[in-house]
């Protein structure tokens, strides 16, 4: 696979001298949106494994970190239920394409055993 | 607690661990780690990551230079264009699963510790994308002074649909684990792979919990989704 190959060389040559791949603006910009997420990622996962500790269990803790947030926007119960719904049906429709997606792999690489095997 | 509310996350934590257990069943169903290995690469860089043997900082400065070399990648076109959000989740997603992969081939984890392991990294990606959705819907009506606009609602939820980007598709994340499994060592590289396997089989049985909610959604998209799981069991 190309893609492979590709950013394989270019991780290669970073690793090798991090300055040998200069960023615009632009891309240092989308770098720091993208570093400033992982770390939130970190701090959420640190927050839920105190929150697991204290006897919550992850959907809880979900539910309750996603009330906190939609509340600061949401002027009444209806439109914060109307923004977990958006959530929930963004990752039902994720859920849904990758299903279809994974079926598809699924199909193709069926084929190409078929192939191999004719 | 309101009751619908109550459902609606239910379905969140549903679908956040179907998705992995369906990644899962994808990884192993492909060659991965089999590739050709190229003899100049540095297969100890990434290796201290995988074993949970570095300070914050050092993890931060490899997810860095990860990171870089995808926004790298996407201007080169050699990777499809990504969202921030959705490069996150892969380095995110793909980390994880190789370091779990490692610890549950070791036997310092089972696979019922690591599909929850899983299940908490999506977890914190939906509430910290949420989180950042909201926030900037949030400034946005602060700077305009219309923080009680009627529009503003709308504009979260439309915005919200980002979400999705916490779960990496295959087509992506495979061919990342793939090249990043490459700068750790061959040996480790084997145990990786091996614990690929042990999880992809301990997520069947996860998909199959989630099968009868599964199997309302699937109606929406026809009869080759439920080939799919009728393929797997």
């Amino acid at each position: 696979m190309n893609e492979k190959k590709d950013l394989t060389t270019i991780l290669s040559a970073l690793i090798e001298d991090e300055n040998s791949v200069q960023l615009t603006a632009e891309e240092q910009t989308i770098l720091d949106e993208v570093m400033g997420l992982l770390d939130g990622f970190d701090k959420n996962l640190e927050a839920l494994s105190h929150a697991k500790d204290k006897g919550l269990t992850t959907t809880q803790w979900m539910e309750s970190q996603l009330r906190k947030s939609v509340k600061r926007i949401a002027k009444n119960d209806a439109e914060e239920d109307r923004l977990i719904s958006a959530i929930n049906q963004t990752i039902g429709d994720k859920l849904i394409n990758q299903v279809t997606e994974d079926n598809q792999e699924q199909t193709s690489t069926n084929q190409q055993t078929e192939e191999a095997k004719q | 607690m309101n009751e619908n509310l109550r459902d609606v996350t239910r379905n969140i934590a549903n679908c956040t661990k179907a998705i992995p257990a369906a990644i899962s069943v994808e990884l192993n169903e492909m060659d991965i780690l089999d590739g050709n290995l190229n003899e100049n690469i540095n297969s100890e860089w990434l290796q201290p990551l995988i074993d949970g043997k570095l300070s914050p900082q050092d993890i931060i400065n490899k997810k860095t230079i990860i990171a870089k070399a995808i926004i790298k990648g996407i201007k080169e076109g050699v990777i499809a264009p990504m969202t921030a959000e959705d490069i996150a989740a892969l380095i995110d997603e793909g980390i994880t699963r190789m370091t779990i992969a490692k610890q549950v081939a070791q036997g310092s984890i089972d696979t019922i510790e690591a599909m929850d392991v899983l299940v908490d990294h999506a977890a914190s990606r939906v509430v910290t994308i949420a989180d950042t959705v909201i926030t900037k819907v949030e400034n946005a009506a602060l700077e305009r002074a219309d923080s009680i606009s009627d529009t503003l609602v709308d504009t979260a939820a439309n915005g919200l649909k980002v979400v999705a980007s916490a779960f990496p598709p295959t087509r992506v994340l495979v061919p990342f684990i793939d090249t990043a499994a490459q700068f750790i060592k061959p040996v480790a590289r084997t145990i990786v792979k091996k614990g690929i396997t042990m999880v992809a089989n301990a997520a069947r049985t996860i998909v199959k919990e989630v099968v009868p909610f599964i199997a309302d959604k699937v109606k929406q998209v026809g009869r080759a989704v439920k080939n799919f799981f009728k393929s797997l069991f």
